[in-house]
């Protein structure tokens, strides 16, 4: 009975697409990424034109240091976004764990006793939130916006509202290694971690099926809840870490250091091609996302811009990149609708 | 009278139709037939306006018009949509007077004014409903009936219909069909897309038959049979007979999966049954039955609220152990409950296999060649596994789940309505997948209500009725009436 053998030229329109010789997920992060290394190098060349002293090591090196916390937390999010979570407690914890590893290094625990402390309330924090978004099904954006108002309360309790500055066994974050921020490193090997979970692992793949299709994933096997839990467990104790970091650029614990970044942070994971509606995003598009605000923030004061119109520009890039993803998206849905 | 004229239309890369010309006369219901991807689609939005054809023209009563949507509008085209489009929150006599509610000397509308008005409008079209109640109070299949009277009642000269009947019961079909023919008796021309030979033979009086964007044939339905449509459709004779497909008596081995009083609230009751390796089982009923909750049950989806559940031996428990027996589960809802729409194909069939040992590295590569494997087995026409599996039709989707538990080497495999929206040959081809896994030793439990379906396939069918099983027919003893006969409440 071979009866049911279609001709090739029958098969639901889809032999008639050209072969490529890049892969089409590749090409799809190519159309995110491009824009947004056209930006940076744009704003590189047009800034050190006006200002030689953009390009140089030294203000390369303090760029990339200014903005590891934000690198930081960029990976954490992205993880969470990928699998359709988020996590808007970000900034305030890391307003928060500074305050506190200040306060507790100042009592005379070694620095990294504080770190484990810090890094360890981060991840179970997150934990936390995973824990109530899995089993009690809260939406994620209500439950971290509350965090997100406790954790600032916090801080400014903990720190009777005025900076604590940091007491030298914290200072190990400003120290060089071959004339490299420690900062930055740590931020470099975060960022390589989360290429390998995100991209290279089975997990990593469970967390892009539950930002597709949770339902599916589930009836699938996946085990939705677990992956909830660690993905926000990771994301706090990224956040921790970044807190740290701040905390360590800045010498101080500063109890507003942290308000409005949870929103940059997203900007920024945004930018680079993940979606708030899950299942969208790659690693390297959140870093070229955080790199285009570093550019923006940075170019802007070398081109003499006042920075009240940092967010201004920003803003202004945020809307232009989705509307552009909106846009390409309705093109690809019209297109593989044609057949129909 | 709306005529195409030697249309034609191309998408970039695609060509979706060539040369094709039909007119579609009052007072008549034109059903267009043919496979998905042959053009059906393109040639309502080209006759509604949405889309303008590349070549040929449109001429409504001998002129020639360029239609765009707004234009088809004021011509009183009108399109009734596979998404519906009605205000859910509103009242039903809201949805129907919209934007055109008669208004008092004070410019005014009362509530009552409304709908004593909307209730005239569906009287005259010979709806029956509560004009009071909410539509999101509403079945799926009264919300229908409320969008086809509100389409009439708005002096539609020419009706579209893509797909009407996708989600509504035998009796909502009857329903409607007496509606469109009471419409059809306004004079109105309406135009009928459907996958359902059975309905185009009940309802339409011209027909229209289109393959691979071109018109192969046409004319009254009542020269032509469902045989011969299939025949015009594919160009070939498909068969869903079960000689053809079926293959062999039943080679029953050990027991897969054992219920002991299984129950779900009130949905199912205490329900004993085993599922035995090397047989196709089908557990027949219509929604409320607990045909469907009983798959579910079956293969771990639903936690029963009382019961013994056993899995080959072990204690049956989450969705996620079973899966990690193999237990494969094809939902009926491909879309919300089977599919990453966005996702490659290739990680659409490996998303089970992936499910496990998270730690474990993870190559595209690898996973697209095992994809590609698996897609030559089942005959999958895809052109390229890395694209999103949006991209595919309904058949190739559901080759795709299959592929995604044969990758789990899965031995029990609990298929809900698997062939739902998906072309006669496909259709085939997946009745052959079945039999054949079950012939190699898997318990395949396929919870179904299409007829032709469970003849072909079945070894056992369990009728369900009210949360019970009714009774128990052998496959080759599971004709129409036999199934309706057993499930009727006696």
């Amino acid at each position: 009975m071979t009866t049911t053998d279609l001709p090739p030229d029958v098969a639901g329109g889809t032999t008639a697409r050209p072969r490529r010789q890049i892969s089409p997920g590749m090409r799809d992060n190519l159309r995110v990424t491009t824009p947004l290394l056209l930006i940076v190098v744009l704003l590189a060349i047009v800034t050190s034109l006006y200002n030689p002293a953009f390009l140089t090591g030294s203000n390369i090196g303090r760029l990339l240091a200014a903005n590891a916390v934000l690198g930081v937390l960029v990976v954490g999010q992205t993880l969470l976004l990928v699998g359709g979570q988020l996590d808007l407690s970000v900034g305030s914890l890391v307003s928060m764990v500074g305050v506190l590893a200040a306060s507790i290094a100042l009592t005379g625990v070694p620095a990294v006793v504080v770190t484990l402390i810090c890094l360890g309330l981060g991840a179970l924090i997150g934990l936390t939130w995973g824990a109530i978004v899995a089993f009690l099904r809260v939406p994620p954006f209500i439950l971290t916006l509350g965090g997100l108002a406790v954790f600032a309360s916090l801080a400014l309790t903990l720190a009777a509202s005025t900076p604590i500055p940091v007491p030298t066994q914290l200072s190990w974050v400003r120290t060089e290694i071959l004339g490299v921020r420690l900062a930055v490193l740590i931020w470099v090997v975060v960022l390589i971690l989360g290429v390998v979970v995100l991209h290279y692992t089975r997990f990593g793949r469970n967390v892009y099926a539950i930002g597709s299709n949770e339902e599916a994933a589930y009836l699938s096997g996946v085990a939705t809840a677990r992956v909830k839990l660690t993905l926000f467990a990771m994301n706090g104790g990224l956040a921790a870490l970044a807190g740290l970091l701040f905390a360590g650029r800045v010498g101080a614990g500063d109890p507003r250091g942290g308000v409005g970044l949870e929103l940059t942070v997203i900007a920024a994971a945004v930018l680079g091609g993940a979606s708030l509606s899950g299942g969208r995003g790659s690693m390297i598009g959140g870093l070229l996302g955080v790199l285009v605000v570093a550019m923006v923030t940075d170019s802007l004061s070398f081109l003499d811009v006042p920075d009240t119109y940092n967010q201004l520009v920003l803003g202004v890039i945020l809307i232009g990149a989705v509307a552009m993803t909106a846009v390409s998206e309705l093109r690809r849905r019209r297109a593989s609708r044609r057949t129909g | 009278m709306i005529e195409l004229q030697n249309v034609g239309k191309s998408f970039p890369g695609a060509r979706a139709l060539t040369d094709v010309s039909v007119s579609f006369e009052p007072g008549r219901v034109h059903a267009l037939v043919g496979e998905n991807g042959a053009g059906k689609s393109t040639l309502i939005k080209i006759a509604s306006g949405v889309l303008q054809p590349d070549d040929g023209e449109v001429h409504v009563d001998g002129r020639p018009v360029r239609l765009t949507p707004r234009v088809s509008r004021g011509l009183r085209i009108r399109v009734l949509h596979q998404e519906r489009q009605l205000a859910m929150t509103r009242s039903v006599a809201d949805n129907i007077v919209l934007g055109e509610a008669p208004r008092n000397r004070f410019g005014l509308s009362s509530q009552r004014q409304v709908q004593a008005e909307a209730h005239r409008r569906l009287e005259r079209v010979g709806v029956e409903l509560d004009v009071r109640l909410p539509v999101a109070a509403l079945s799926i299949a009264d919300r229908q009936l409320l969008e086809l009277a509100r389409a009439v009642t708005l002096d539609a000269r020419c009706l579209l219909m893509d797909e009407p009947t996708a989600s509504l019961h035998p009796e909502e079909i009857d329903k409607l069909f007496q509606v469109v023919r009471r419409v059809r008796d306004h004079g109105v021309s309406v135009v009928y897309i459907s996958h359902h030979l059975s309905e185009i033979m009940a309802l339409a009086d011209d027909y229209t038959v289109l393959r691979d964007g071109r018109r192969v044939g046409g004319g009254l339905v009542a020269d032509t049979s469902a045989a011969g449509l299939v025949k015009q459709m594919f160009g070939q004779d498909v068969s869903l007979h079960r000689e053809d497909i079926h293959g062999g008596g039943p080679s029953r081995g050990e027991p897969a999966v054992r219920l002991r009083g299984a129950s779900l609230g009130r949905r199912l009751k205490s329900i004993d049954l085993k599922v035995h390796f090397g047989e196709v089982l089908v557990l027949n009923g219509p929604v409320g039955s607990g045909a469907s909750e009983l798959g579910r049950i079956i293969c771990g989806a639903t936690r029963p609220t009382s019961g013994e559940i056993e899995i080959m031996d072990r204690r049956g428990g989450s969705r996620r152990r079973a899966a990690g027996w193999g237990v494969a589960l094809l939902p009926a809802d491909r879309k919300r409950e089977g599919l990453l729409l966005d996702r490659p194909i290739h990680e659409n069939s490996e998303l089970a296999r992936d499910a496990f040992r998270l730690a474990r590295w993870y190559s595209a590569a690898r996973g697209a060649t095992r994809s590609r494997k698996g897609g030559q087995t089942l005959n999958l026409k895809a052109s390229d596994v890395r694209l999103p599996i949006r991209g595919l039709s309904g058949g190739n989707q559901q080759k795709v789940l299959i592929d995604r538990w044969l990758r789990v080497d899965s031995r029990i495999l609990v298929l809900d309505e698997p062939t739902v929206g998906i072309d006669i040959p496909s259709k085939a081809e997946i009745y052959k997948q079945l039999r054949e896994l079950a012939r190699k030793g898997a318990a395949v439990v396929i919870v179904s209500t299409e007829y032709q379906e469970i003849r072909c396939v079945a070894d056992r069918v369990l009728v369900m009725r009210d949360g019970e099983i009714a009774g128990e027919i052998d496959g080759a003893d599971a004709t129409e009436d036999r199934l309706f006969a057993v499930g009727a409440r006696s």
